[in-house]
């Protein structure tokens, strides 16, 4: 109390957001603890017209020949920084030059990049803890629950902006990310809290050399806490090394649609989390390829976390959070088209439908149009290839009191996909022949292992991905499964 | 039925695609939801159909595209899921690029 009286003597600044564009390299933004509403950036119009110039082409021109333009690009977010962000960390100036157009094929690196301004920005709350610094994008009655009423699309932006802090604060109450860190070199973002993002609690894009850590999500439409399209630094690495780019832990996540989600999240390591009270813990994939760099996803390191009871149904008439994406009520972890990645050492129990759920997307990608298509086979299939399960324990606690998923292991067999293994796992007897699977036998050398075709796993994907046969009862992932015994 | 003069968005920054100039559904497409879609008429539906498949079937790295639907197919998958009360929040673009994504599953209707 003392201190952050001596610290309300020095305060110029009553809202977040002047004070973050008063900063410069290497400063330092404290926030005393109090409700930030931040009513002048919650006054700024989206799609300002003043900002309407800004936009720009950011793919390539489709066949019809005209030039698709109007995504908003970086120095649209330079002008009119609250249009969609209530709070906005801008790293750099806009660039010296012209971003290319057509944008580049490569999409490592940013080009047309400018000087720092405000790289190294530390952001920090001064009370005890999260709950004492609240940034609120919504409908403040709402507490740390919901309705959103979200006013802005995102509570914190830092964009470009290398080395990023941010520290002991609550974000609640968006139209889409709680906190969003994207194309910034390194950021530390600990001791937060999100509730109630429309979409996302935190999400992070094209990002390199980050870490999230204790940490709690909550609420989220479709994901508590996203890194998507991470840097290249797995098996696709061209460093000539691997090494993992992001790293999430001791965070929970919690009563969201998913607990993790991650397109093309490549070479993220995520330990010692807990993930509970989703309907789905946690998903890794390669859907909407098109946008998300990295494709295919690849090389997590999934290990020591807990995956339990998410068997939390927000399709049910009257859930309290309102669910963005269609995933399998009561499922622990998917792999939805990856490679490489390694799921050890983690304890999955009383997830009712499945523990784990690995299957290849087939159909994400196509050759290119003919002049963007040389040497691609159309007939070659990204996923799912190379994944190992071991040394996790389903089916019990941490106390080891019995607590059985649907089915432990679950893996489409899709034909072709090689390099898949399950081996050293217990089931609930605390041994591993009690592990429940489907297939009943999964191949525990991952040399030898090949998928030679699931068609009863093949039709329950076209049913629910594919079709959405939902009216006809085919697809039966938005009902709460029973509870196994 | 894809009504030409509409505009795409771009990849650069997926959360956040441009406002269209076409019919559409009324709603940026990355926010465009089940909702939106049953108040919208066939030819707003159209038009933002054809605003995901720009989108869905951008460059993914040098040599490939996204997959995408036939808009009548992407038009009857959309209209299934969207009468389903709690898909209301759904985003279209994700059940799009998801039915993309298992063309070759699809079952016989």
């Amino acid at each position: 109390m003392r201190f952050n009286t001596r610290l309300l003597a020095r305060c110029k600044y009553r809202e977040i957001q002047p004070a973050v564009t008063a900063s410069g390299n290497n400063d330092r933004v404290v926030i005393l603890p109090g409700l930030y509403t931040e009513p002048t950036s919650r006054a700024q119009p989206t799609q300002d017209p003043k900002c309407a110039g800004l936009k720009q082409q950011n793919d390539r021109q489709t066949e019809t020949g005209e030039n698709q333009s109007g995504a908003v690009s970086y120095a649209y977010q330079v002008k009119c920084p609250n249009d969609q962000n209530l709070v906005a960390v801008m790293g750099r100036a806009n660039g010296p030059g012209e971003d290319p157009q057509p944008p580049l094929d490569e999409r490592r690196g940013i080009p047309n990049l400018g000087p720092c301004v405000r790289c190294n920005l530390q952001m920090e709350g001064s009370g005890v803890g999260a709950d004492d610094v609240v940034v609120d994008a919504g409908r403040v009655e709402s507490g740390n629950g919901g309705p959103s009423g979200a006013k802005k699309d995102v509570g914190i932006r830092a964009d470009r902006a290398d080395g990023f802090v941010l520290r002991k604060l609550t974000v609640r109450h968006v139209a889409e990310h709680g906190i969003y860190i994207l194309e910034s070199d390194g950021y530390r973002a600990e001791r937060f809290k999100t509730f109630w993002a429309d979409e996302y609690g935190v999400l992070t894009f094209v990002e390199d050399h980050g870490l999230m850590q204790d940490c709690e999500a909550k609420g989220s439409g479709d994901a508590g806490l996203y890194p998507g399209s991470a840097a290249e630094t797995g098996e696709q690495s061209t460093e000539g090394r691997r090494r993992y780019n992001q790293e999430i832990r001791r965070c929970d996540s919690h009563h969201n649609a998913a607990g993790y989600s991650g397109t093309a999240a490549n070479g993220v390591h995520i330990h010692h989390n807990n993930f509970y009270d989703n309907a789905l813990g946690f998903t890794t994939d390669v859907f909407t390829a098109a946008g998300h760099p990295g494709f295919p996803q690849d090389s997590d390191l999934i290990e020591n976390n807990n995956f339990y009871s998410n068997n939390f149904n927000p399709y049910l008439a009257g859930s309290d959070v309102a669910p963005t994406i269609p995933v399998p009520v009561g499922t622990g972890l998917w792999i939805a088209g990856g490679n490489h990645n390694i799921v050890r050492n983690n304890r999955f129990w009383d997830n009712w439908r499945r523990g784990t759920m690995l299957f290849a997307v087939p159909d994400a990608t196509v050759c290119g149009p003919p002049e963007h298509q040389a040497g691609c086979d159309p007939s070659k299939v990204s996923t799912s290839f190379n994944n190992e399960f071991h040394g996790n324990v389903m089916g019990r606690d941490p106390r080891g009191t019995r607590d059985p998923n649907g089915t432990d292991f679950w893996w489409d067999e899709f034909n072709g996909n090689t390099g898949n293994c399950w081996y050293d796992n217990t089931g609930k007897a605390g041994n591993g022949a009690s592990i429940t699977s489907t297939p009943a036998n999964l191949p525990s050398d991952c040399k030898t292992s090949a998928g030679r075709g699931g068609p009863l796993q093949e039709a329950e994907l076209g049913n629910c991905l594919a079709d959405f046969s939902v009216g006809t009862g085919a697809c039966d992932w938005f009902k709460t499964p029973a509870e196994p015994q | 039925m894809a009504l030409g003069g509409c505009l795409g968005f771009g990849s650069g920054d997926p959360q956040h695609p441009p406002s269209p100039a076409g019919a559409n559904i009324g709603a940026t497409p990355a926010f465009a939801d089940c909702a939106a879609w049953k108040e919208a008429n066939v030819r707003e539906r159209y038009g933002t159909i054809g605003e995901i498949r720009a989108f869905a079937g951008g460059p993914v790295g040098r040599d490939r595209s996204g997959a995408t639907l036939e808009d009548d197919d992407a038009y009857e998958l959309l209209d299934r899921a969207c009468e389903n009360d709690f898909a209301k929040r759904f985003k279209l673009y994700k059940l799009y690029t998801r039915a993309a994504s298992f063309q070759s599953e699809r079952q016989e209707r």
